[in-house]
């Protein structure tokens, strides 16, 4: 193993959740803007994530916490004539680069919508496919399929049928398969998209939970609406903010001071339900 | 998963996308590139009639004679008129029925005779045009002979152009009434207003764009229409007196003499062509756009 | 008093409405009658395997059944895989609404709105003579292609779009490639599509006859390759109906075959389509 990981991974497991002087952080943004054609969606967004630890994304509706995570793994290039400024750093690794490819970067970088998007085959083909797609070995596939699922819970519900449709799934459990196919990916960075908002209050739970625990495994970026749901599970904090219609971070640091005493008159008027 | 079996995925990966987008790309081209293709050899061939006869004896010789030697006469006016009438009579002929079916389909008849009614007009669609002609030839003319010798007519032209364009009227206003949404029919319904008020005063007015759209679509696969027209028509080049002489229209023309037509005269053809394509861009223009493919 | 006035025009309309749809059904019902009527009487196996001898008047429609098969098998071999190509070029590798897009767009449209003759005119002048093909098989077939693409692009076109886009953006973010997207998601979801264009082609195809005129012509014999001439069954029905007297029975049979063959065609679209309809609202 890495040993620069191996050190992380000791340190975030021991101290608080400020950023280790002399260690690089997971994921880094400065200075990031995004334009949509002519206007402007995000600007100036700089914020660290250490590895192996939780950055949740609060804030108001259209002020670019998606567009934000959807940088990070550059499906933004999906958009025509979206623009992505700035700088953007993987454990240490330009993403915005020219020579960085974008495939191997969302393998490296996993992401889970709000809506469950599993495709429209059985749930074992969901995680074969872009296993195979991104070189697994045949012999190999088996066994991380079986591990991914059992990962997210899920693999005393489907191990019985695993060749059914994913669509047949419950919305809950088609959450924690598409989690599961990023999962089975090792992915070192999972960006989750308001992950809950579409499920019922009991897979909630259970998605959370989860999202927790993986903490252990990768590093974190969740964008939630639920501020109590943010409360529990972040390291990191940031409140997004709309100032002259362009998105921004308004506070961003440890979740402890974030939560506990914002700086930003609108970020504590937001964070304590004041406020829209 | 070793990173190096990674890497050579990831360039391959690639190579295949390059190539995919390529062959993607060069199908697109080509699809694109057919209608000018047509319309580039077709202005080709045409160009020695442009030149050497010219537009205006096209426009003002009074008869097609062009197999005549020294005297022949390349005018085309009879026979655009003879596709202009056919064309406008199918429509108007088809225009009434072809609406009535819609309203039927779409308000007066319970579901599952609509949708009866509209699998049987589907499939009156699907009739092919050469068996809509030969059932004029060996039906509707003699009965119009009868009438009137000889039979082959502007008219049979016309009443077998009228059930070959019903389906495409029918079914472009079903889809124009089916298009006005439901909640300004219930608000006539919550002033009071019966049906045929609803359909008078909501219904139709705010359809009758697409209606019209599909009228000008029935005309345009009327005027190049070719098989039935050529069975039925009688194929005389003159301007028709009444609906009981015979007329030839320009895609008759071409159907009949492109088979062993030469020099000037395949040229001249090849000019009535390009004549019959411009009168069908008039019409599509008229509509507001191309027609899209007849699927929706 | 306005009220009962307009109850009495719609019930008006009601009847003129039953009255023209029955009118246009009897029509209709007339046609397909005397073509049956007349035509079944003359179809026998022997009919439909033996080549027509003395212009048609004799013999059967054995050959001509068989060039129609290869013109269509020429035309569907070359319009599915340009249109399926071009559909997905459009509706994944360009913007939509981008000038590219419109323009191949417009263009599409417009080859949508050629009259079949015209088609003939190409096809006699590009592939006949130009690339040389002559009066064949393999000119009708191309000629039809390029008339039948429209229809494929538009429903393949159709197909790709109905894939959501949350499939796509989920494709993507797991890193699929283009390739793999289209070909594990994309082109499953479009299946509908190619299908329903591929009979709308078929139908289209099958009754065509002025394109066929000039460019795979009227040989009765039976093909040996693709380059022959061959006569497919509507080019036959318009030679016997015009060109060849007392062959009126022949003309009926034959045309009997083709309504037949048309009819299991269109029928079996429609039928497709209504199930694809009912499956994706039940899904
Ligand atoms: N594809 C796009 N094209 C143009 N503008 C876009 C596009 N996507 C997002 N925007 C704009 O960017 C801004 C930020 O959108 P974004 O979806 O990132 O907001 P959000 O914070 O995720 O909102 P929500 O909480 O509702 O999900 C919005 O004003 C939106 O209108
Ligand atoms: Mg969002």
């Amino acid at each position: 193993m890495d040993p620069l990981v191996q050190l992380s991974e000791s340190v975030s497991g021991s101290s608080g959740p400020v950023c280790e002087p002399g260690i690089a952080p997971m994921l880094e943004t400065r200075e990031l803007s995004v334009t949509y054609g002519s206007r402007r969606a995000l600007s100036g967004v700089s914020l660290a994530v250490p590895r192996h630890q939780i950055l949740a994304i609060v804030g108001p509706s259209g002020c670019g916490k998606s567009t934000f995570l959807n940088s990070l793994n550059r499906l933004t290039d999906l958009t025509p004539n979206c623009r992505v400024e700035g700088s953007i750093r993987v454990d240490n690794e330009e993403i915005l680069n020219a020579d960085c490819d974008p495939m191997t970067l969302r393998r490296r970088v996993g992401m889970v919508f709000q809506k469950p998007n599993p495709f429209p085959l059985s749930i074992c083909r969901n995680l074969a496919i872009p296993l195979k797609e991104h070189g697994c070995a045949k012999s190999d596939m088996d066994s991380i399929i079986e591990e991914a699922i059992s990962d997210v819970g899920l693999w005393d519900e489907v191990k019985d049928r695993l060749n059914a449709p994913a669509l047949s799934l419950s919305g809950g459990q088609q959450q924690r398969l598409c989690i599961a196919r990023a999962l089975a990916l090792r992915p070192e960075v999972m960006l989750f998209d308001e992950p809950c908002s579409a499920l019922d209050p009991f897979s909630i739970n259970v998605v959370e939970q989860l999202i927790a625990s993986l903490r252990e495994r990768v590093t974190i970026v969740i964008v939630t609406h639920n501020l109590a749901q943010a409360r529990r599970i972040a390291d990191q904090a940031a409140v997004f903010w709309q100032r002259d219609g362009v998105g921004t971070v308004i506070e961003s640091g440890p979740a402890t001071l974030v939560f506990g005493a914002p700086q930003d008159p609108e970020a504590a008027a937001y964070l304590s339900g004041h406020c829209c | 998963m070793s990173p190096i079996s990674l890497r050579l995925s990831i360039l391959s990966r690639r190579t295949v996308d390059l190539i995919a987008g390529r062959w993607f790309c060069a199908t697109a081209v080509l699809a694109a590139s057919i209608v000018l293709l047509i319309l580039v050899f077709v202005v080709r061939e045409a160009s020695s009639a442009l030149s050497d006869i010219g537009v205006v004896r096209f426009l003002t010789d009074d008869t097609w004679r062009p197999t005549a030697g020294a005297k022949a006469s390349y005018g085309i006016i009879p026979m655009l008129a003879g596709s202009l009438f056919v064309t406008s009579g199918a429509v108007i002929v088809a225009g009434v029925p072809g609406v009535l079916s819609a309203l039927l389909i779409r308000f007066y008849a319970p579901p599952f005779l609509a949708t009866i009614h509209r699998r049987v007009i589907e499939l009156l669609a699907g009739v092919p045009s050469v068996v809509f002609g030969f059932w004029g030839l060996v039906v509707l003319v003699p009965i119009i002979n009868r009438l009137h010798p000889p039979g082959q007519s502007l008219l049979a032209g016309i009443l077998i152009l009228s059930l070959m364009i019903l389906p495409t009227i029918a079914l472009t206003a079903e889809a124009a009434l089916r298009g006005v949404p439901a909640s300004y029919s219930s608000a006539a319904a919550a002033l009071g207003m019966g049906r045929w008020a609803t359909i008078w005063n909501v219904s139709l007015p705010v359809a009758r764009r697409g209606i019209l759209a599909g009228f000008l679509l029935a005309a345009t696969r009327a005027i190049g229409e070719t098989m039935a027209v050529v069975m039925v028509c009688g194929n005389i080049v003159q301007v028709p007196d009444s609906l009981f002489a015979p007329v030839r229209t320009v895609t008759a023309n071409i159907a009949m003499e492109m088979g062993d037509a030469q020099a000037e005269h395949r040229s001249a053809l090849f000019l009535t062509g390009l004549a019959l394509m411009v009168l069908v861009a008039l019409f599509l223009i008229a509509a507001g756009g191309p027609r899209r493919s007849e699927v929706s | 008093m306005t009220r009962l006035r307009s109850a009495k025009i719609d019930r008006s309309v009601a009847v003129v409405c039953w009255v023209s749809a029955a009118a246009v059904c009897a029509t209709f019902g007339c046609l397909l009658i005397e073509i049956i009527r007349a035509g079944y009487a003359e179809v026998s196996w022997e009919y439909l395997t033996s080549r027509p001898l003395d212009a048609g008047r004799a013999g059967g429609i054995g050959t001509v059944l068989v060039s129609t098969v290869l013109v269509l098998l020429v035309c569907l071999a070359v319009s599915i895989p340009v249109g399926v190509g071009a559909a997905t070029w459009l509706s994944e590798f360009t913007t939509p609404g981008s000038r590219r897009a419109r323009f191949v767009t417009g263009c599409v449209n417009l080859l949508a709105s050629v009259p079949s003759i015209i088609f003939g005119l190409f096809g006699m002048v590009f592939f006949s003579q130009m690339l040389n093909l002559g009066i064949s098989i393999l000119s009708g077939g191309l000629t039809l292609a390029c008339m039948v693409l429209p229809i494929v692009i538009q429903t393949t076109y159709s197909g790709l779009r109905s894939a959501a886009v949350e499939l796509r953006l989920g494709a993507a973010a797991l890193g699929l490639s283009r390739t793999s997207t289209l070909w594990y998601l994309l082109f499953p979801a479009a299946t509908n599509g190619v299908v329903a264009g591929l009979l709308l082609s078929l139908g289209r195809a099958m009754a065509e006859t002025a394109a066929l005129l000039f460019t795979s012509g009227y040989a009765t014999r039976m093909p040996e390759s693709l380059l022959d001439s061959g006569r497919t069954l509507s080019v036959h029905i318009y030679d016997l109906a015009i060109n060849v007297s007392g062959a009126e029975s022949r003309a009926y049979a034959s045309a009997f075959v083709l309504l037949i063959l048309l009819l299991l065609v269109n029928l079996s679209t429609s039928m497709l389509a209504e199930r694809w309809l009912r499956t994706r609202q039940t899904a």
